[in-house]
């Protein structure tokens, strides 16, 4: 996967970047046994990033979510689902990972997209 | 590699034989899985009495019940009253009630059958070996099965045993004439009559001691395979028996140091071709109580979605926020009536699937038009997502369905980067 080179699970994007972005108000994600949780389905279906060390980013909006994935090593993105959006396998490197978002027009809002 | 067999070895691969042997051999399993016929008290008590033996655990009361949501609820109900019981106190507080669905049974019964059958298996084979029998029982029987089977139970029996929750508890302490209008709210009631919100709460913990029984078939037929196809004859196979057993002649289990509660197989289950539960004009799966739930390929959807489908409207189907949910909703509905129902005109094409189209809808209850983003999900199919006119990251508009796309994971329009490959 080339720098600036961008793939997708579902609502999950992700986007290989060259550098370090600014982590200035960024929270450590919290590992779980199968790896940091990006987002999760409504049937509690996660996507899953299997290692490395993740940053949650701040946004202006609960409709987004972000996230900085440094990895050394190559890592899978999964879905622990029993009919999963097919994985991806992730190169060492840095990706900005964004959680997909979608307008409602009877609200006039905008929402993570949910499946 | 050399191919080793004895009764205590089974290493160096499978043999073209084998294959086919374990082929049958997970058809023989895939059939238990979706196993339709009424369960049998005679055969299943048995080996539910000889799991809890293995575990050194007292015989228990095995009580059969017609289906996962009946097993909750009763569940629920029984285990809150044998904690009250034991403890002489009805307080229903987090730790009460995490106390009386301690998996401690579970575990136990675990232990004694399945893992240490798993442990012996292991150290009697090799990774080739276990590799190959594994691709053609467990993987083969869950591929063809799990998704009409344990996934679709497990996640109607939570979403019956929540969402009857508050009905219930409703019904039983502020309006004592409420009429049960529902099957799962008259379960949920009877728990509540017979031990409070303790049973209520207990009931939603039903996951914490539940085994799969036949819908488990696929890690079932991986063990029992290496004896019946492979030839291994290990002291665990003895107790695993009846684990095995279990599997064969009975559904859900919860297991309680006092009880254990079975529940019966399901009247029927409709599959499509993909091994998804889906049937258009019905129940995917019903149960001999009753209870029935309703999938379009593989995705749960309301029951009038299926039922009333002739009166199901594009607006009720793009309000609904789950997006697989709507994604079936407008196959069900139909591409042709929505887009013609809400005046659909295109906005822009992208030539690409992927990538979609941008769609103007008008909706009825707007005074504005709605834009759609329309594309291909290769997991959920065509989606539809809502757009909004003018993007909030760089103010433009949105007119064309790549500028949607890049609104969607909330990039500038000149920067955005679109996925070269999406699952």
């Amino acid at each position: 996967m080339k720098i600036n080179e961008a793939i997708a699970q579902g609502e999950v994007y992700i986007k290989r970047i060259a550098d370090m972005p600014d982590t200035e108000g960024c929270k450590a994600v919290e590992k779980t046994a199968k790896g940091y949780i990006l987002a999760h389905s409504e049937s509690g279906h996660h996507h899953l990033l299997t290692g490395g060390e993740v940053l949650e980013r701040p946004v202006k909006s609960e409709a987004s979510q972000r996230f900085i994935a440094k990895l050394t090593q190559t890592e899978e993105v999964i879905q622990d689902a029993s009919s999963p959006h097919g994985k991806h396998t992730l190169p060492a490197g840095i990706y900005d990972i964004r959680i997909s978002r979608e307008y409602n027009p009877f609200l006039e809002e905008a929402r993570k997209v949910a499946d | 590699m050399k191919i080793i067999r004895t009764k205590t070895e089974a290493k160096g691969g499978i043999t073209p034989q084998e294959k086919a042997k374990l082929d049958l051999y997970a058809k023989e399993w895939i059939a238990i899985a979706l196993r339709t016929a009424p369960i049998e008290a005679e055969k299943i008590v048995p080996a539910i009495e000889g799991i809890y033996a293995a575990a050194k655990l007292k015989k228990p009361r095995v009580v059969i019940v017609p289906s996962p949501r009946v097993m909750a609820f009763a569940y629920g109900a029984s285990a809150w009253i044998w904690h009250c019981r034991k403890n002489k106190s009805d307080a229903a507080t987090r730790a009460a009630t995490v106390d009386a669905t301690y998996d401690a049974t579970y575990a136990a019964t675990v232990d004694a059958t399945d893992a240490a059958t798993r442990a012996a298996t292991r150290a009697a084979t090799d990774d080739a070996t276990r590799d190959a029998t594994d691709a053609a029982t467990d993987d083969a029987t869950y591929a063809a099965t799990v998704d009409a089977t344990d996934a679709a139970t497990v996640d109607a029996t939570y979403a019956a045993t929540n969402a009857a929750t508050v009905d219930a508890t409703r019904a039983a302490t502020v309006d004592a004439t409420y009429a049960a209008t529902n099957a799962a709210t008259y379960d949920a009631k009877q728990c509540f009559t017979l031990a409070g919100e303790g049973g209520i709460r207990c009931a939603k913990s039903w996951g914490r001691a539940y085994q799969g029984g036949n819908m488990w078939a696929g890690w079932v037929s991986y063990l029992a395979a290496f004896r019946d196809v492979l030839g291994l004859d290990l002291p665990e196979h003895k107790k695993f028996k009846h684990y095995e057993d279990a599997a064969r002649h009975g559904g859900f289990r919860v297991m309680h140091e006092e009880f254990c509660i079975v529940s019966d197989f399901p009247e029927f289950i409709k599959i499509d071709d993909g091994n998804r539960p889906h049937c258009e004009n019905g129940p995917s799966h019903k149960w001999r109580d009753g209870w029935a739930l309703y999938h379009w390929h593989g995705v749960k959807v309301p029951k009038e979605w299926i039922l009333n489908s002739e009166k199901l409207t594009a607006i009720e189907v793009l309000k609904t926020e789950d997006v697989e949910q709507r994604a079936a909703g407008c196959e069900i509905v139909g591409w042709e009536k929505i887009e013609k129902e809400l005046g659909a005109k295109i906005i822009n094409d992208s030539g690409s699937d992927d990538i979609g189209k941008l769609i103007e809808m008008q909706l009825p209850e707007l005074s504005n038009s709605g834009l759609f983003l329309k594309a291909w999900c290769p997991r959920n199919g065509w989606i539809y997502e809502g757009v909004p006119h003018v993007s909030d990251v760089d103010q433009l508009p949105i007119d064309t369905a790549l500028k949607a796309q890049a609104w969607r994971i909330g990039d500038r329009q000149d920067e955005y980067v679109h996925p070269t490959v999406r699952t």
